[in-house]
């Protein structure tokens, strides 16, 4: 005799497994996609460097200041990039940039870098090309 | 049409070219009457090289670099007379550039030399553009088209608002008796290098110097600059607008270097 019972189960225990396999799937990987697709509220990003420069800089601090090869890692990153003398008005210039103008004026020659949640944060200018390019680079 | 080529510089000058640089009168105008002395360091012919070299191989700072990456096009004066206008709105575009204003706001020179002489087309020389671009503020080319000379645009509310905007420059002039030493010493500073607006007396001409540069001659070296022309990106074949004077003929008649410009927001 045929056990029709048994055979018409096999499909609801298929099922079942595969709800079981899908739940451990989003709750071992799902907050890791999620974190993809949505970004962690307040994990900031950097999104403008500005160079407060003084004549009486450092030659390694006015190289890094002025190189376009600062300029390009800034570009290939996505950063704005500007550059002022400190003491230069910034009348007619975005509010952003008047901000990170104000905090890089405090003790020029000084890097400000400003990231996606409006938090500034200010540094010396580095002393050459691969260390700024490193400060810009460890904070994006 | 009679072309002109020489060794010492590295273009044919064409008769037909508008120049319009008036050699400045230094008993009128003295030295240092409108801006204060370059206030940048100067270096030892003996450094030059040694500097020229560093700016090119490994800081890529000359503000030749910064206009070339930022993609700024040789002006054009057209067959006007106003080159000492167009050399300082190019070097004062140089130092847009390398503050970060990205992209270089399109500003029109000829707006300003033909306000400034009544719209008339005449020559002038280059502390004389200075003054009138801190004066008058220059429109950009978007609300002062092309070469116009409506002296009703000067009225019109954009370019009353755009030339608000374009006016606060900071400028230097270089001592006459040590030109070429300033000159020199403001393109391959390695600190703070700045574009300088130069005049030559023997070409009628002023440009806007980007480089300093420097060749072999035999036993000794020869010193020159680089520029941007204002005859358009055809001018000089493959240097598309331009060029490079050496030797004497790189000395300045008349020198201004731009420091700073007034921090604009980006359009």
């Amino acid at each position: 005799m045929v056990d029709i019972r048994k055979d018409a189960s096999k499909p609801g225990n298929v099922r079942a497994f595969a709800v079981i396999i899908l739940a451990l799937g989003v709750l071992l990987f799902g907050g890791r996609i999620w974190s993809r697709v949505q970004p962690t509220p307040g994990k900031k990003t950097l999104e403008a460097v500005l160079f407060v420069t003084t004549q009486s800089m450092k030659q390694e601090q006015g190289v890094a200041s002025a190189s376009v090869a600062v300029e390009k890692v800034c570009d290939d990153l996505g950063i704005e990039r500007r550059r002022l003398l400190a003491g230069q008005s910034t009348d007619n210039s975005e509010t952003w940039l008047a901000r990170m103008n104000v905090a890089g004026n405090a003790d020029p020659p000084s890097l400000v870098f400003r990231y996606s949640n409006d938090d500034l944060e200010t540094i010396p200018i580095p002393l050459g090309i691969e260390a700024t390019v490193a400060a810009i680079e460890a904070r994006k | 049409m009679t072309f002109e080529s020489s060794s010492e510089y590295d273009f044919e000058i064409s008769s037909d070219d508008p120049t319009g640089y008036v050699p400045r009168d230094y008993e009128e105008f003295p030295e240092f009457c409108f801006f204060k002395p370059y206030e940048g360091p100067v270096y030892p012919r003996r450094d030059w090289v040694e500097l020229i070299e560093l700016q090119r191989a490994r800081y890529k700072t000359s503000p030749l670099l910064v206009h070339q990456y930022n993609k700024i096009e040789p002006m054009n004066q057209g067959a006007f007379g106003y080159c000492w206008m167009y050399s300082i709105i190019g070097a004062v575009l140089n130092r847009y550039a390398s503050q970060g204003i990205d992209p270089v706001p399109s500003l029109s020179a000829h707006a300003v030399a033909a306000m400034h002489k009544n719209y008339r087309n005449e020559g002038g020389f280059c502390i004389e553009a200075a003054h009138a671009l801190q004066k008058l503020g220059a429109p950009t080319s978007e609300v002062w088209p092309g070469y116009s000379m409506d002296k009703r645009l000067e009225e019109n509310r954009a370019v009353v608002e755009s030339r608000k905007l374009h006016r606060l420059v900071d400028f230097q002039e270089h001592a006459r008796e040590r030109v070429f030493e300033e000159t020199m010493s403001a393109l391959i500073c390695p600190v703070n290098p700045s574009p300088v607006a130069v005049a030559f007396s023997w070409w009628r001409h002023a440009v806007a110097a980007l480089a300093g540069t420097y060749r072999k001659r035999g036993r000794r070296i020869e010193f020159g600059i680089e520029f941007v022309n204002s005859y358009g990106a055809k001018w000089n074949g493959r240097r598309r607008g331009f060029g490079t004077v050496w030797g004497s003929k790189a000395v300045p008649f008349e020198s201004v270097t731009v420091r700073a410009v007034s921090a604009v927001a980006e359009v």
